[in-house]
């Protein structure tokens, strides 16, 4: 039996919950809820109130103001911490999670302030509990053929990597569809900057703009990969409820992968919302919370670990620098 | 009558296209196409039935020309046809350099001759139902603009620099560019660019990122990279997003297409074919209406240098490593 808590907002804890409710000898045990009220200029999804939520999929669990008061005061041990939100709206708890030497799982970005990423990196090479990158999308199936794709050479040498996103998404299987808050380049972004890395290498530099009238919002970045390849990453808010466009191409050498998120919907109805088919027992959360649990149980992390995640925050520290007009950053210089 | 018209030159792809064209319209004659070589202007003459004839015969025949030249000789062309009083159509990018944009910019103004570029996109349906939105207020206030025009990699003269000026800066930035300022009426005033040589082993620029800022700071982001497959379905595409505050416009200029899936013949494979208004034609028949008026046509020559600078601007910041402004 593993024990968890799980600190975030609606609907990341709906979500996280009901996943949980569906794997054998999991129980959660802490929830720690955060103010519904958006720091950023991200939308937040409709609150919902998590008491009812928790009643229906983690009747066990105690509602706490702060993770430390969970790890004082829920009881049991707490086996393992799931940070379900970018840090500028959970600041404070990785340090938390990581000075209890408690495995969790956390996406990138890791802290908001790019000096403390060597501190977060000294702490993951000598703690003794470890911390696996919650991006969703590494446990996405359609991320999965891509990176297959990728690396049977399907299209030779990267040229030019573009996503385009509209947030947040209905009910998605193969994305990350809810958003915390935060900006477009620590709520959304980040998990794409993540993504890139990995399947492309490291990112040297990046420059971004940002469009902003009243609530509006569009921002864009150019992404120089050490391999020389270039990239493209845009998000904008979605404000009719509806959108699904969000869209992904590689360009290589010799050969092109592109996905449409029109394409992610193989059911329709004349008279409902398109909706991807994905069940909360497979989507991309379930399929990344079951993998967490695992690693948990077999107490060792996943390759990539909190590394990667780390190597996504500094990418997002320097693209947030970047839009305040201060031309390409490089990416290594943050946080070494 | 109907105006006179002849292709100046072959060198470029669309030479082809735009003289079968001209040969099928009723509201013109094609006279004739010239090139440097002349069996090889009657190679494209006899396709459509029409004379070979060397670029002197051509504007002593013609009211007006569709220059189809490389880059480079543009400006001979250009001030070929307007000491003989003749019209012109040029293609794009109008110059390798904004002094020589300007220069011809500044011939044909002098001149008075009706000067226009090749724009196809602003002859693009989607394209003009966009901009009538844009125009009426249902976008809200502009925050944000993207493009992106790509195709594979040209042959020929297109990548030697010496002809074509550059690579895909010179060859796909223009049209997202025209379409930004022609919506806007505003001008480039910042770029940022990444460029690379990615998709091919010539010595021009082949990956084409622009970040840019408009005057009014709205930042506008492309790519116009020679980035799609041989094998694609299409050619390539046009793409053209305007973020709102009360909506936003994504507009795919060349999305209304079919799909052909060939097993046997000379066109085995898949083929996505459009069907939707060629914006080829409309540019002919405004080059032609524009020249029985006596006006400009919908893309003057004038609007064209503006771009040229942009691409300048492309090629410094990718150089310096930095945004750098667009001096106009």
């Amino acid at each position: 039996m593993e024990t968890v808590a799980i600190i975030g907002r609606m609907p990341a804890l709906h979500l996280r919950a009901e996943r949980y409710a569906l794997l054998d000898d999991v129980v959660v045990q802490a929830v720690v809820p955060r103010d519904q009220k958006p720091e950023g200029e991200m939308p937040v999804q409709p609150p919902r109130d998590s008491s009812n939520v928790l009643a229906e999929f983690a009747p066990q669990a105690t509602e706490f103001d702060s993770l430390a008061d969970a790890l004082a005061d829920s009881g049991d041990p707490l086996d393992c911490i799931d940070i379900a939100a970018p840090a500028s709206v959970v600041d404070g708890a990785l340090d938390t999670a990581l000075e209890a030497a408690i495995p969790t799982l956390c996406p990138p970005p890791l802290v908001q302030d790019s000096d403390r990423v060597d501190d977060i990196r000294s702490r993951l090479s000598g703690s003794e509990s470890w911390l696996m990158n919650g991006n969703p999308l590494r446990f996405s199936r359609l991320y999965e053929r891509l990176q297959k794709r990728i690396e049977a050479g399907a299209i030779g040498a990267l040229g030019v990597a573009r996503i385009g996103r509209v947030v947040p998404h209905h009910n998605q299987g193969w994305n990350a569809w809810y958003v915390e808050g935060g900006d477009l380049i620590d709520g959304v972004m980040a998990y794409d900057f993540d993504i890139l890395t990995e399947l492309f290498g490291p990112i040297r530099h990046v420059y971004s703009r940002i469009g902003r009238v009243e609530s509006t919002v569009h921002t864009h970045a150019l992404l120089r990969f050490q391999s020389g390849a270039t990239g493209q990453v845009e998000a904008t808010p979605d404000r009719s409820g509806s959108a699904q466009n969000s869209t992904i191409e590689f360009s290589g050498s010799y050969g092109r992968l592109k996905f449409s998120g029109e394409d992610a919907s193989p059911i329709h109805y004349q008279k409902k919302d398109r909706r991807d088919p994905s069940v909360p027992t497979d989507d991309c959360y379930a399929r990344m919370l079951h993998a967490f649990v695992e690693c948990v149980r077999n107490d060792e992390p996943t390759e990539s670990g909190g590394f990667d995640a780390l190597e996504a925050t500094k990418v997002v520290h320097a693209a947030q620098r970047s839009t305040g007009g201060n031309g390409p950053v490089p990416v290594e210089g943050m946080g070494r | 009558m109907n105006p006179k018209v002849g292709v100046c030159s072959v060198a470029h792809p669309n030479a082809e296209v735009y003289g079968k064209l001209l040969s099928q319209l009723d509201c013109v004659d094609l006279v004739g196409i010239s090139h440097d070589n002349i069996d090889i202007a009657e190679e494209y003459a006899a396709a459509v039935n029409t004379s070979a004839r060397t670029h002197l015969d051509l504007v002593d025949q013609a009211d007006g020309i569709v220059i189809c030249s490389t880059t480079t000789d543009h400006s001979k062309f250009v001030d070929l046809a307007v000491s003989n009083d003749v019209a012109v159509l040029c293609e794009k990018p109008l110059a390798t350099s904004y002094e020589d944009a300007q220069r011809i910019r500044d011939t044909c103004e002098d001149a008075g001759v009706v000067a226009g570029t090749i724009m196809p996109l602003r002859f693009s349906q989607p394209v003009l139902d966009a901009k009538e939105a844009y125009e009426n207020g249902d976008l809200g206030q502009l925050v944000s603009i993207s493009g992106a025009n790509r195709g594979p990699v040209p042959g020929g003269w297109m990548t030697d620099e010496k002809l074509s000026g550059g690579g895909a800066v010179m060859d796909y930035t223009g049209h997202i560019v025209d379409l930004i300022h022609w919506f806007t009426s505003e001008r480039i005033t910042e770029v940022y660019a990444e460029l690379e040589t990615r998709f091919s082993s010539l010595p021009v620029e082949d990956t084409n990122l622009l970040s840019m800022e408009l005057s009014s700071g709205v930042p506008c982001v492309m790519d116009g990279s020679w980035s799609t497959p041989t094998e694609n379905a299409h050619w390539g595409d046009a793409t053209f997003t305007l973020v709102g505050t009360a909506d936003t416009v994504s507009v795919d200029c060349f999305g209304q297409s079919l799909l052909q899936i060939r097993d046997q013949g000379q066109q085995q494979g898949i083929e996505s074919i459009f069907w939707g208004a060629d914006p080829n034609i409309a540019v002919l028949r405004d080059f032609v209406d524009a020249l029985e008026r006596g006006c400009q046509p919908r893309s003057p020559l004038s609007d064209s240098a503006t771009r040229v600078a942009v691409m300048e601007a492309a090629y410094e910041s990718a150089e310096s490593g930095e945004p750098v402004q667009v001096r106009y």
